[in-house]
């Protein structure tokens, strides 16, 4: 398990993130959201040894990462820009690789040599911003890490290519247990492969849950009530958000969707129905709650 | 556990890497050096051949391509450094390096070996195959060696240095300018401060501050110098020893300094200003305190009073300063947005140099007054216009320090000190109209006339091994009147003519067992009235005209240094053959002729023979001046016939002056029937020099017959010859004819032939 323990990072005044705490289960696929700056590829760069934190640690099985060597073998970080010298090729990475990671399968990067349309002789910093992604996460799935961290790892992929690196990643975590960190925006891929969730907002934790019941704890509602209601007939309810046309209301409500649904029924609505909401909607309402929201940087 | 022990496992990898992405440099690097090795040899072998260098003249050859290959050496390490480290500056390559199975230390040791490699490897290889190709004898080898090995610390600590800057700088460039400006701070700071210091203290002598081993202690870049000054000074000093001690202690100052910036470096800094916060501080003040201490010399330099120099001096230091911090200051924040709060270090620096300059003005540091005691010192040299004789003897020692003294008592009356531009140039500009008559004329005895010499050096070491040096320069009519020069020159002169001098300058030649040669030169002291500035000036002309080599074995130099040790212990008036100021020339009278015996070294290469056309090369020569009373000397020379004297060269032009003409006229009076060839030899370039009426005249009145009128013949002959084959040139009113000595030489060895065959003839 990966142990995020009280982590602090400044980076002078600014506090990037804050005693942040919280775990990820080993084997999960994790989604790392959060609005713009809200520390989630510095979490990653602490989590994969990039950055010392000035407080707390980010502990595997009891071990801080930083400057662990063992623990950066097993571990794969690929951050939104990866690098690559002027006269790197897939072929001279992999040399590199090869001998830097305890887990490297030449099997493994045959196949995936064959899977990518990329040339492993090209220079790969002649090559799109799509395909430098590939060839990155191609090198990144040879070492066989048991941590594989990506900061926006679809920006600039096709959409065959997402699929095939979303295939790829739950055929890893199931044949090799492997933890996968994601950091996006792109919240509908997420939505396809996480099982879990994390969101951050201004350095703090504010969700950290399965992805389903991140997804089941909150509900939108349709409900069309008699002209006898009143104004505050929602008002025992955990409404994130309300918006009223006519006699349909439209709601955003957390809590059980039972629950909601007895307690909803018993007002006597002329119509109601309960949608589940996309992680999007959930990341958009949990950020209103915030106090980030559109109207709020509108203002 | 965190693991933090270092990775063999990492380390290999990522050397490899390193050194691949450093493959491209190397290749250039090894190209420059495969290229300029044979040019360089080209260079200097043309040289020899062109300019007929002698030994002296081939080190400083091959101190400049040393230098070249250092400069180059150290070039490429701020461009490898740079490059290998410049992961450091992008946040992006920063991840990926952070993010391998590796501690940074392994990072930092992989690279920093894969980097010196780089530009060590292709030196030592590049500069062994010049030294082996360039250089032709074992001493010179030894002075390669030195050379390299100091280049060697330079690129080591050069480039360690420049790793740790890159680490304490969030941008390469940054970097490299950190690292220049650091270098040049110091050497700079020290080069300024020295000069300053010697321009505001009486007797403070650029060299008594501290040595050149301390002006680059701080700069990498500059330990190549120390590898300069072994060059230049033969071999190993003890303060060069010191200085490869501390070039050691600093490259491994610096490598833990780079482990610690390692393991501690904030991997967020790249891109975004400076991983440690005092660094901009350091330099920005150090750049300002420069920049003011050059603007400030510079204008205090084109003012004519000392009073006004010092003014001058403070006002444009304080705004030089100013203008260079802001300046800077403005580059390191990115903006105009300036942090004036951060200031603080360079008005201390400022401060501490105003402070530095009122405590310097006062004499403060006892630079002025101090004279070691006698007892303390090991040795003491005095050194007169450049001429430097050392003494160890206890009574000579306490001589040189009762000379010192009276410096000392001359020049601590004007405390406080002012900052004297005349200290410069050794020249005072003197405002005439407020001195008198008498001080003009006293400094123009020493500015003009050369009556007495003008520089006073005085170094000594102390039994604990320290140098001590002090300077002084008469150009200064305060000096002149407070000086009692007749009273200091009369124990100069006892000092001179001790028997530690005559071991030094004579006979310590024969103890060098491949001295071999000896040539005979004469020596022509001319004496005429000039006008300078409406002040009547003598000045004293030498003319040495050198005759050809003699090879003596060893039995002869024997011979030769019994009978020069016999009458130089016996000459109770000797003095060097460099000292000018001696009895001999006060005495010597219009186109007096002494012979100075020169010693030469066995040339061991044999190569300066062959390209130097035949003439001698040496490390060392000695001078002796033969004077009428060496009659053990002169026996010697007389036995093996080593006296002949010819004229050529100079005396062409000399003749037709004045004063020459009036000697040359006095030596053929002088010489013998039996000295004929000198006789020829005059008269051949007197011919030539268009003064032939006066020589033939002279010639004529030693009545060789029919001799001359054949030789005038024949000179009219050669003289076609050179007019239609040689760039002679004949000049209007009788001026003499320029012909180079080589030439000349050629045609006095004609008509010498002819000489013989007319004395073959007249004996038949």
């Amino acid at each position: 398990m990966l142990a995020i323990k009280n982590v602090t990072k400044k980076f002078g005044a600014k506090i990037a993130l804050n005693n942040l705490s919280f775990n990820i289960p080993t084997g999960s696929v994790f989604g790392l959201i959060g609005s713009n700056g809200s520390g989630k590829s510095t979490l990653l760069r602490i989590i994969s040894g990039v950055y010392e934190p000035d407080g707390g640690s980010a502990e595997i099985d009891g071990e801080s990462t930083y400057e662990n060597v063992r623990l950066k073998g097993e571990s794969f970080f690929i951050s939104d820009f990866p690098y690559f010298y002027n006269n790197s090729t897939v072929e001279n990475l992999a040399v590199l690789y090869r001998q830097l990671y305890p887990n490297w399968s030449e099997i493994k990067f045959q196949q995936l040599c064959s899977m990518f349309p990329i040339g492993v002789k090209d220079r790969i910093i002649n090559m799109s911003k799509g395909m430098q992604r590939q060839a990155a996460l191609m090198l990144a799935l040879s070492t066989c890490p048991k941590y594989l961290l990506l900061d926006e790892i679809f920006d600039g992929l096709d959409p065959v290519v997402r699929q095939l690196i979303k295939k790829l990643l739950i055929e890893m975590v199931v044949e090799n247990q492997t933890t996968v960190i994601i950091a996006s925006h792109n919240l509908r891929e997420l939505e396809d492969v996480c099982d879990h969730v994390g969101l951050i907002h201004c350095g703090g934790i504010i969700l950290e849950k399965e992805l389903d019941a991140a997804k089941l704890g909150i509900h939108r509602v349709q409900i069309v009530l008699g002209d006898e209601v009143g104004e505050g007939v929602f008002s025992d309810f955990n409404i994130v958000k309300s918006q009223r046309q006519g006699k349909l209301y439209e709601l955003t409500i957390k809590g059980d969707a039972d629950e909601i649904t007895e307690r909803l029924n018993a007002l006597n609505p002329q119509f109601m129905e309960l949608l589940p909401l996309t992680l999007e909607e959930v990341f958009i309402s949990e950020m209103e709650v915030a106090g980030y929201d559109i109207n709020n940087i509108l203002k | 556990m965190t693991s933090t022990t270092f990775s063999n496992k990492g380390f290999f990898p990522l050397f490899k890497w390193a050194l691949r992405q450093n493959r491209g440099l190397l290749i250039v690097y090894s190209i420059i050096l495969l290229i300029s090795g044979p040019i360089l040899d080209g260079f200097i072998k043309l040289r020899i051949s062109a300019e007929n260098l002698d030994y002296v003249n081939m080190i400083d050859v091959e101190l400049v391509s040393s230098l070249i290959y250092a400069f180059t050496a150290a070039i490429i390490v701020l461009i490898s450094a740079v490059r290998t480290f410049s992961f450091l500056h992008n946040k992006r390559s920063v991840d990926m390096y952070g993010a391998f199975p590796v501690i940074r230390r392994t990072v930092f040791l992989s690279h920093i070996l894969a980097g010196l490699l780089t530009t060590a490897v292709p030196y030592i290889i590049g500069m062994a195959a010049v030294m082996g190709i360039t250089y032709y004898d074992g001493e010179s080898l030894r002075l390669g060696a030195v050379m390299m090995l100091f280049t060697l610390l330079m690129i080591v600590a050069s480039y360690l240095f420049t790793v740790l800057m890159a680490y304490c700088c969030g941008t390469s460039l940054d970097t490299v300018c950190v690292t220049i400006a650091v270098n040049g701070i110091w050497v700079g700071i020290f080069s300024l401060f020295k000069m300053i210091m010697s321009m505001m203290i009486p007797g403070c002598s650029v060299e008594s501050i501290l040595s050149s081993f301390a002006d680059v202690a701080f700069a990498p870049l500059g330990f190549m110098v120390l590898g300069a000054k072994s060059y230049l000074t033969g071999g190993f000093t003890p303060v060069l020893t010191a200085g490869i001690v501390w070039s050691v202690l600093y490259i491994a100052l610096v490598f833990v300094g780079c482990l610690f910036a390692a393991n501690n470096r904030k991997a967020h800094t790249a891109q975004d200003g400076f991983s440690v916060k005092w660094l901009p501080r350091v330099t920005e003040s150090g750049i300002a305190v420069i920049i003011g201490m050059a603007i400030g010399f510079v204008f205090a330099l084109a003012q004519d009073s000392d009073k006004a120099s010092m003014f001058t001096f403070s006002f444009w230091f304080i705004i030089g300063a100013a203008a260079a911090f802001a300046v800077v200051h403005i580059y390191f924040n990115k903006g105009v947005k300036c942090h004036w709060g951060k200031s603080i270090a360079v008005c201390s620096s400022v401060s501490a140099v105003c402070i530095a300059a009122v405590i310097s003005l006062c004499g403060g540091w006892g630079i002025d007054t101090y004279i070691p005691s006698a007892g303390g010192v090991s040795s003491a040299e005095i050194s007169v216009n450049g001429v430097g004789y050392s003494f160890g003897d206890a009574e000579n020692i306490e001589r040189v320090l009762g000379i010192h003294k009276l410096f000392v008592d001359g020049t601590t009356t004007d405390r406080p000190y002012s900052l004297s531009t005349s200290s410069i140039d050794n020249v005072e500009y003197l405002d005439v109209a407020s001195e008198s008559a008498d001080d003009l004329e006293k400094v123009n005895d020493y500015d003009y006339d050369n009556t007495y010499p003008v520089s006073y050096k005085f170094k000594y070491k102390t039994k604990l091994g320290a140098e001590i040096v002090r300077e002084y320069h008469m150009t200064s009519y305060k000096l002149v009147n407070t000086v009692d020069t007749d009273e200091m020159m009369g124990v100069i002169e006892e000092l001179i003519s001790s028997a530690e001098v005559k071991k030094q300058s004579a006979l310590a030649a024969f103890d060098d067992e491949q001295r071999n040669r000896i040539q005979t030169a004469s020596l022509n002291m001319v004496k005429f009235e000039k006008q300078y500035d409406k002040v009547q000036q003598t000045e004293t002309y030498q003319c040495i005209s050198h005759v050809d080599s003699v090879d003596l074995d060893k039995e002869q130099i024997n011979e030769l240094y019994a009978a020069l040790k016999m009458d130089i212990e016996a000459d109770d008036s000797f003095v060097p053959a460099d000292w000018q100021w001696s009895s001999y020339t006060d005495e010597s009278q219009l186109g007096d002729v002494y012979t100075i015996l020169t010693l030469w070294s066995k040339d061991i290469s044999g190569l300066y023979a062959e390209l130097n056309n035949g003439q001698y090369a040496s490390s060392v020569n000695t001078q002796v001046i033969v004077k009428e009373n060496y009659k053990n000397t002169l026996a010697f020379l007389e036995k093996y016939n080593i006296k002949a004297i010819r004229y050529y060269s100079h005396s062409s032009t000399y003749a037709d002056t004045e004063g020459g003409y009036e000697a040359m006229e006095k030596y053929i009076d002088s010489l013998s029937v039996n000295d004929l060839k000198a006789l020829v030899d005059l008269y051949a370039t007197g011919w030539l020099a268009d003064c032939y009426d006066d020589f033939g005249i002279k010639l004529n009145d030693k009545q060789f017959d029919d001799y001359t009128a054949q030789l005038e013949q024949k000179i009219q002959e050669q003289q076609e010859w050179l007019l239609e084959d040689y760039t002679a040139y004949l000049a209007d009113g009788g001026t003499a004819i320029q012909i180079d000595d080589w030439t000349l030489c050629s045609v006095l060895d004609s008509l010498a032939e002819f000489t013989q065959q007319y004395f073959i003839h007249l004996e038949k």
